[in-house]
């Protein structure tokens, strides 16, 4: 039976964060959270693997106590269980210190035979997560998945296909193996009705800094983080222009006709 | 400016090799190059190792790296942009116990530190991130991008790499890659939802030709509708760009689309709707329908 971990973030609806323009701080408030979506993409691959195989999948994410909801969410499609890693010591973590706590938090669930990952999240968008944690776990890895050929229990490994930037590759990888998973192909199904009353019943299995086996506070929340944030401000977007809206196509066109000349176009 | 002693520059893409290692020279004050399956990204550096992967990809390369991050020792790795480049830069930042900054599209060196600031929240708000040394450096598409001097590198050494152990190569298909020069180009052309169908698309990409102009569009053009490849995608996290000229036609100006195309010299919008939101950060804003214009204006050049 195959032990699948899925590892997902709560994001914010990035397109809804707005920023306060006399303070420059992000406005959060209100803006719904969701689970990141490209994780729902690896979340449909790890299911379809164990409906084609057997096994069991559980979901594991660090975040604060509201990110109990994006579990659920994937408890309504397919996972079987789901651990929240939540506590102020690990706030302001980077993927260094994310990674870390991650693998020390699943080792506590078992051994795991595949790991999926989305290809980034969201809101930070680093796309590290996958690798830093196919170091921690010491597994073989396949970013850009964008097929799962076969899992063959019996020797121990995947065959899947991976974008490259020029094609696509067929790697065998021996498990342990994690995976970080393209959207094309695993679009995220919708909860059935049995899901989602079943997904608000489950436990989620919680996990405070002071559960998990073997934790180094020094290397958790911002003293295990190597970057640190010291300020976020917003872009500087081009002023209000000219309005070309009198005289209609004629005018915008002899506008164009200015322009591309003084570009040297024409 | 104090100088980081050494910074290795880890390519898998010939294109970001000059900007990158050039990049990589103004930081440090060695500089070597990884060269993976792009023995033309060996410039602007004392020593380069040529690694190849026999078509595995970057991912056997992940070994090799490695080995040279030991024996180098370097204050700064610095990758490309692309997915493999990200993928490398996590394992550089693993190796050296520390996270990636990446899509950093500008730097500033601080003793034993170095700051880079990002986009993040889809181009709503920039984040200046900072690492103390080893610090690994995953460049952003403006900077790998940028115009830069090339001159070959003398010492050069050949590694053969292969996928680590427990991982083989069983097949692989080739795909035919789009060079776009969107970074380069002086004048752009940019589709937005407005263009609705790939006639248009086509009278629009002949009309580009006409003036010479790139080909760009946003998101949605490419990945919800297909009508252009995603390599013409300008936006946060796809191509950045800096052209004298950007016609937006039948963009709405959505934040994304705008944190890619914001350096521009003039920006001209075309848009239908009066109450877009292109028209409050562009030069000129034409109310029109985009094919029309664009029609009428490919009418009055011929």
């Amino acid at each position: 039976m195959l032990n699948i971990l899925v590892c997902v973030k709560q994001v914010p609806d990035v397109d809804l964060v707005t920023m306060d323009p006399e303070t420059g701080n992000l406005v959060r408030e209100g803006v719904p959270s969701m689970l990141n979506p490209l994780d729902g993409n690896a979340l449909e691959a790890a299911v379809r693997v164990k409906e084609r195989y057997g096994g069991a999948v559980t979901v594991i994410t660090m975040g604060p106590p509201a990110a109990e909801s994006a579990l659920r969410e994937c408890l309504a499609v397919g996972a079987d269980r789901a651990v929240l890693v939540t506590g102020r010591p690990f706030g302001g973590a980077d993927t260094l210190s994310t990674s870390y706590v991650l693998e020390a938090a699943a080792r506590m669930e078992g051994r795991f035979d595949l790991i999926f990952c989305g290809k980034e999240s969201l809101d930070g968008a680093t796309g590290q997560m996958g690798p830093q944690l196919a170091e921690r776990f010491g597994a073989t890895q396949i970013t850009g998945s964008l097929l799962i050929d076969e899992v063959d229990i019996e020797r121990g490994c995947i065959t899947a296909r991976r974008e490259l930037e020029g094609g696509t590759a067929a790697v065998e990888a021996q498990l342990p193996c994690l995976l970080t998973v393209e959207k094309a192909n695993f679009p995220a199904r919708l909860p059935s009705l049995k899901g989602k009353m079943a997904a608000k019943r489950a436990q989620v299995k919680v996990y405070t800094e002071n559960d998990i086996d073997g934790l180094d506070p020094k290397r958790i929340g911002v003293p295990g983080s190597g970057t640190v944030v010291p300020e976020i401000y917003p872009p500087k977007l081009p002023e209000p222009g000219q309005m070309i809206d009198e005289g209609g196509v004629e005018a915008g066109v002899s506008k164009l006709l200015e322009l591309l000349s003084a570009a040297g176009a024409i | 400016m104090e100088k980081a002693k050494i910074c290795l520059a880890v390519i898998d893409d010939a294109g970001a090799a000059a900007p990158l290692t050039a990049l990589a020279g103004r930081l440090a004050g060695r500089v070597f190059v990884a060269a993976i399956d792009a023995p033309e990204a060996a410039v602007n550096a004392e020593k380069a190792w040529l690694i190849s992967t026999g078509g595995a990809g970057a991912a056997a390369a992940v070994g090799a790296v490695t080995r040279l991050l030991e024996e180098l020792a370097p204050e700064l790795v610095i990758t490309g942009a692309g997915r493999d480049s990200r993928m490398l830069a996590a394992h550089c930042a693993a190796a050296l116990r520390t996270s990636a900054l990446t899509d950093a599209d500008e730097l500033t060196p601080e003793p034993g530190a170095i700051a880079a600031r990002r986009l993040v929240y889809g181009g709503g708000a920039y984040k200046s991130v900072r690492a103390a040394y080893p610090a690994v450096i995953c460049a952003g598409p403006s900077l790998a991008g940028a115009a830069a001097e090339a001159a070959p590198c003398a010492v050069l050494e050949e590694i053969r790499a292969s996928l680590p152990e427990g991982m083989e190569l069983t097949g692989r298909a080739e795909k035919s890659v789009v060079k776009v020069g969107l970074g380069a180009a002086k004048i752009v052309l940019g589709l937005g939802r407005g263009v609705k169908d790939a006639a248009n698309v086509e009278r629009a990409a002949a009309f580009a030709a006409r003036i010479g102009a790139e080909l760009g569009c946003t998101r949605p053009v490419a990945e919800d509708e297909g009508l252009l490849p995603r390599e013409r995608y300008i936006g946060v996290s796809g191509a950045v760009i800096k052209p004298a000229l950007y016609i937006a036609a039948g963009i709405s100006g959505q934040i994304q689309h705008m944190a890619g195309v914001n350096s521009s010299g003039v920006i001209i919008a075309i848009n239908k709707d009066k109450q877009a939101a292109i028209f409050e950060n562009c030069d000129y804003g034409v109310v029109g329908d985009m094919m029309e214009v664009l029609d009428a204006l490919d009418e009055k050049l011929s």
